[in-house]
């Protein structure tokens, strides 16, 4: 093989610590990226978190695939972790946070409860998606279409053409990397210092390649994916993310 | 693992197999097994279907028995000769190069790697995106 021996220089990247967070700036605010998949604005202690899909185990149940049921379970237990390491006074879930309107009416009543504790002390919005215009009347929490805060917009679904300071989810980023021999894909984010788009939280949320076409509709800038790894997250320009 | 997973989650019925060429439609997202690996072995970890692919992975990945038979057979008799192109047995292995995923502690070797270009490139802040 002619490809650039990767593999040969073994100790410069095992000895650099893998980051649990990185700061970047987008149109000049600055955020925290966290390796969970997660984003803080510290000035505002807001913690944001998009596409949680809650229930969507049920939801395909219902349609006849069986599916493990313990995909909120899952998503709420890894989102306490986050909770309780940044201890937000905010938290945004950025929308698609039920998987359908009746998710709320299947949830375990220990996933309620969970939920329930995770909001106590602190403000939470939901913020409206595709999947969740509303979300669930028994659920708690402030409810919007989209925030504006410190010259950021936070909405659930990306907008076509330029919108410096936009944070979305919706599109689920995830990046293709291939070195040594093999390779991995993971969730990531999106941006290119104008806007950003989250990785989707949930468990059994998926991920779009982000060299899909989708994504060249809200990006016209070099992309810069963070990709979430087990023990970090990873700055990866685009050109080193392959398609599928 | 989670190859022999998906096998099995096929298998069973729990998912629809895949067909080559059968393009997903629109955005929407690719539903994996992957996923469901990851929450049944924190949640369910005695899953029939994991019990299944344990099962299967002792013996379909690499059939260690077999493996250890043909290296005491051949042993001694080793011939390395390095060929000026890919010899045809090796094809196969060749465009298998960067097409199996990794899984596992590698994987952040792997994204640590790619990190590292951007860095050394950009000789600067690798949180900065360019």
């Amino acid at each position: 093989m002619t490809q650039e021996p990767l593999h040969e220089r073994t100790t410069a990247p095992s000895a650099r610590a893998a980051a649990a967070c990185v700061g970047v700036v987008v149109a000049g605010a600055p955020l925290i990226l966290d390796f969970s998949g997660t984003l803080f604005l510290e000035s505002w202690s807001m913690l944001i978190v998009a596409d949680l899909h809650l229930e969507k185990g049920s939801a395909y149940a219902r349609r006849g695939m069986f599916l493990p049921p313990w995909d909120t379970a899952a998503t709420l237990e890894r989102l306490a972790n986050v909770v309780n390491r940044w201890r937000p006074k905010t938290v945004v879930a950025l929308g698609d946070s039920f998987h359908d309107p009746l998710a709320g009416d299947r949830m375990a009543l220990a996933d309620r409860d969970r939920l329930r504790s995770l909001q106590s002390g602190r403000a939470w919005i939901w913020v409206a998606g595709n999947h969740d215009p509303a979300p669930p009347a028994a659920i708690e929490g402030d409810r919007t279409d989209e925030i504006a805060i410190g010259g950021l917009r936070l909405r659930h679904q990306p907008r076509a053409g330029a919108c410096p300071g936009e944070i979305a989810g919706h599109l689920h980023p995830a990046a293709r990397i291939i070195a040594m021999g093999g390779s991995v894909r993971r969730k990531c984010f999106v941006s290119d210092g104008e806007r950003c788009v989250m990785p989707a939280f949930g468990a059994y949320a998926g991920g779009l390649n982000l060299r899909d076409a989708a994504f060249d509709e809200i990006f016209d800038r070099a992309k810069t994916a963070h990709v979430l790894g087990r023990e970090g997250i990873y700055a990866v320009h685009e050109r080193f993310c392959a398609p599928e | 693992m989670k190859r022999t997973f998906r096998q099995c989650a096929v298998i069973s019925g729990m998912i629809e197999r895949r067909f080559p060429g059968l393009r997903k439609s629109g955005r929407q997202v690719t539903f994996s097994t992957d996923l469901v690996y990851d929450v049944l072995r924190r949640h369910e970890p005695d899953h029939i279907l994991l019990r299944a692919a344990r099962a299967d992975a002792s013996s379909g990945l690499l059939d260690l028995e077999r493996l250890a038979a043909m290296l005491r057979r051949i042993r001694g008799r080793i011939v390395h000769k390095p060929l000026d192109r890919i010899s045809p047995l090796a094809v196969p292995v060749m465009l298998e190069i960067g097409r199996e995923p990794v899984y596992g502690e590698a994987q952040d070797r792997i994204l640590a790697e790619a990190a590292e270009i951007l860095i050394a490139e950009a000789g600067s802040d690798p949180g900065a995106p360019t």
